[in-house]
């Protein structure tokens, strides 16, 4: 929880990852050129006081992880989004069995989603069974751009994808997690076009879709799905970070979110171990839209803050908000 | 032809090359690492803000750059050579080559590139319209939104945005005679006067999208290679009231992001 001039916020981070990217585990020169843009993407949008030494990016451990998230970062409850990544790494990006020990550990605080891969057809299917009885899944993401093979990402609307999905329908798996990533086959289309999410919204409605990073670097075609999609959700994983180098960037982003989507159906989350919540929920809590801009973006108001920042996520995922702490009107999902 | 003059060539040549998605010169983007130019040969590195960046834009670039600099009269021999990016040696050696698109990435293409550099002609027509349009209605408080569908291209002011967005209605074939309407789809026709509002907020998402995908791509070429805060040069949504340039390299926090009528450099050509 975090407080600030008598208002009390419950926090979500909505998309946090254990992650070992040690040289060891390192399968090929991609598993590096893989942590080092990510080490990039953490040196270009964090404040200076926040920046980590190289080695401690390569990897967390549990321990640490429960210290920045929930000791230092005013976070009530997290939710892993593991990327698998088992072309770059020996045992994966994201640590399926430290993460899971770890939200076995602290039960109420921590939510384990995993992640299938449609390519892996009949059998991955089956894997996603016995995945969903053992984690007790409420959500998976989705990395559409992992290599396999020769094959170098898959789309939501393919048939094989509509396959699982149709089993996390049956499995109560009903918060999928997508995240557009720079590579895919064909080469000749956009990577980062969310066309197939549309499909797939419309075909599940009983699903939500949280895309993360808010579709960036494709805003414009993720809010005109959102805006017709009520399933259709945004995660700020990347974008809420500009909030420290552009805050009228960062201004822009979150006053189209609302617009097209409305305040219930964008969540906060900090991309653990990419930065650290702390720093981003105390700037939040904080941030006004400039006064030249409100000709553009109404200024934000103390509801849509605590909506974002964990009533939302909270409502998502049945987590509990502790009496006092949520509004008068439940957020919506 | 001198080898001063050669490379001078070769570098107004790659003024000409665009990052499709940001819709500016590899230049000015910094993404050109070296170039040298002797006895006719020109030898052109080029630098990208990640490994991980598209590699269907990365070839596209890098082709774009190698037909630019063949054209140079005094240009015998020109190599391009991308640094740094996953797929380097695939791109290094289809560009070697002369393989085409296809010739390069082999199965993983089904179709030539021109699709999807359509598809970002259109992005930056739309996002040159908004500028123009939303720099219009802080410029005369009593031009109401709904109103927009009735300006014409004649009712803009000669600034950069509206050079920028006759450019991009150009390359995409649309009119650019002082009558014709401003707000409109990417073929041309005007919107029903109802959805005007919706069409301009629609632009300034597609605007916003290549602005914080510009703001992105130069901050991480400039963490990833430092010396290249040097070679960019600053997008007009960085210079902040008064027109000063803000120093490559430093995060800009709080950019005149509206303001559109003081860059010194043009970088929308």
């Amino acid at each position: 929880m975090y407080s600030k001039d008598g208002e009390n916020y419950f926090v979500v981070d909505a998309h946090v990852a254990l992650w070992d990217a040690r040289r060891e585990n390192q399968r090929n020169i991609h598993g590096k050129q893989f942590i080092d843009c990510f080490y990039d993407y953490h040196r270009n949008l964090s404040p200076a006081s926040e920046l980590w030494p190289y080695e401690d990016f390569l990897y967390q451990g549990g321990e640490r992880l429960m210290k920045d998230l929930f000791t230092d970062g005013y976070v009530d409850h997290a939710i892993f989004q593991p990327a698998h990544l088992g072309a770059f790494y020996h045992t994966g990006f994201g640590q399926t069995e430290e993460a899971f020990a770890l939200t076995r550990k602290h039960p109420g605080r921590l939510t384990y989603n995993h992640c299938f891969d449609p390519r892996f057809e009949e059998a991955g299917l089956r894997q996603l069974r016995e995945d969903a009885a053992r984690f007790g899944l409420k959500g998976v993401k989705l990395y559409t751009a992992e290599w396999k093979g020769d094959s170098r990402g898959y789309k939501l609307s393919d048939p094989w994808t509509y396959r699982y999905l149709e089993a996390c329908r049956e499995l109560g798996i009903k918060n999928i997690h997508v995240h557009k990533g720079p590579t895919i086959r064909p080469l000749d289309r956009d990577a980062f076009d969310v066309a197939d999410v549309d499909a797939a919204a419309t075909d599940f409605p009983d699903l939500n879709f949280v895309v993360e990073h808010c579709g960036l670097p494709r805003l414009e075609d993720f809010c005109w799905i959102a805006t017709q999609e009520p399933n259709v959700h945004a995660g700020l994983a990347v974008a809420i970070p500009f909030i420290h180098t552009r805050p009228r960037y960062f201004a822009q982003i979150i006053g189209e979110l609302l617009y097209w989507l409305d305040e219930d159906r964008i969540q906060f989350s900090s991309d653990y171990a990419l930065w650290t919540p702390k720093w981003i929920v105390e700037r939040f809590v904080d941030f006004r839209i400039p006064d030249d801009m409100t000709g553009e973006y109404p200024q934000l108001t103390v509801a849509q803050k605590k909506k974002i920042l964990g009533l939302n996520a909270a409502a998502m995922y049945d987590i509990e908000v502790p009496a006092g702490l949520g509004l008068a009107e439940p957020a919506v999902v | 032809m001198s080898a001063a003059r050669l490379e001078a060539a070769a570098r107004a040549a790659l003024d000409t090359v665009y990052d499709p998605e940001l819709d500016e010169p590899i230049t000015d983007l910094g993404f050109v690492r070296s170039l040298t130019a002797e006895d006719g040969r020109v030898t052109v590195h080029l630098r990208l803000p990640t490994s991980f960046c598209s590699p269907n834009f990365a070839y596209l670039m890098a082709s774009d750059a190698k037909d630019a600099l063949n054209a140079l009269p005094g240009a015998r021999e020109v190599t391009v050579l991308l640094d740094d990016h996953h797929d380097s040696a695939l791109i290094n050696r289809g560009l070697a080559a002369d393989a085409g698109y296809r010739g390069t990435f082999g199965p993983e293409a089904e179709q030539d590139l021109e699709e999807l550099r359509g598809v970002f002609r259109r992005k930056a027509h739309t996002a040159a319209m908004e500028r123009a349009l939303t720099a219009l209605l802080r410029a005369r408080p009593a031009l109401a939104e709904e109103q927009l569908g009735e300006v014409v291209l004649g009712d803009l002011p000669d600034t950069s945005a509206t050079r920028a967005l006759l450019r991009r209605r150009a390359a995409l074939g649309l009119g650019t005679a002082p009558a014709d309407p401003v707000l409109v789809d990417d073929d041309g026709r005007p919107h029903p006067p109802g959805e005007i509002p919706l069409r301009l907020r629609f632009a300034r998402s597609v605007r916003i999208s290549i602005d914080g995908n510009a703001h992105f791509c130069r901050g991480l070429l400039r963490t990833r290679y430092p010396q290249s805060a040097a070679d960019q040069s600053a997008r007009p949504e960085e210079f902040p009231p008064g027109g000063k340039p803000v120093a490559a390299g430093e995060p800009v926090p709080a950019g005149e992001l509206f303001r559109l009528s003081a860059p010194a450099k043009e970088n929308v050509s």
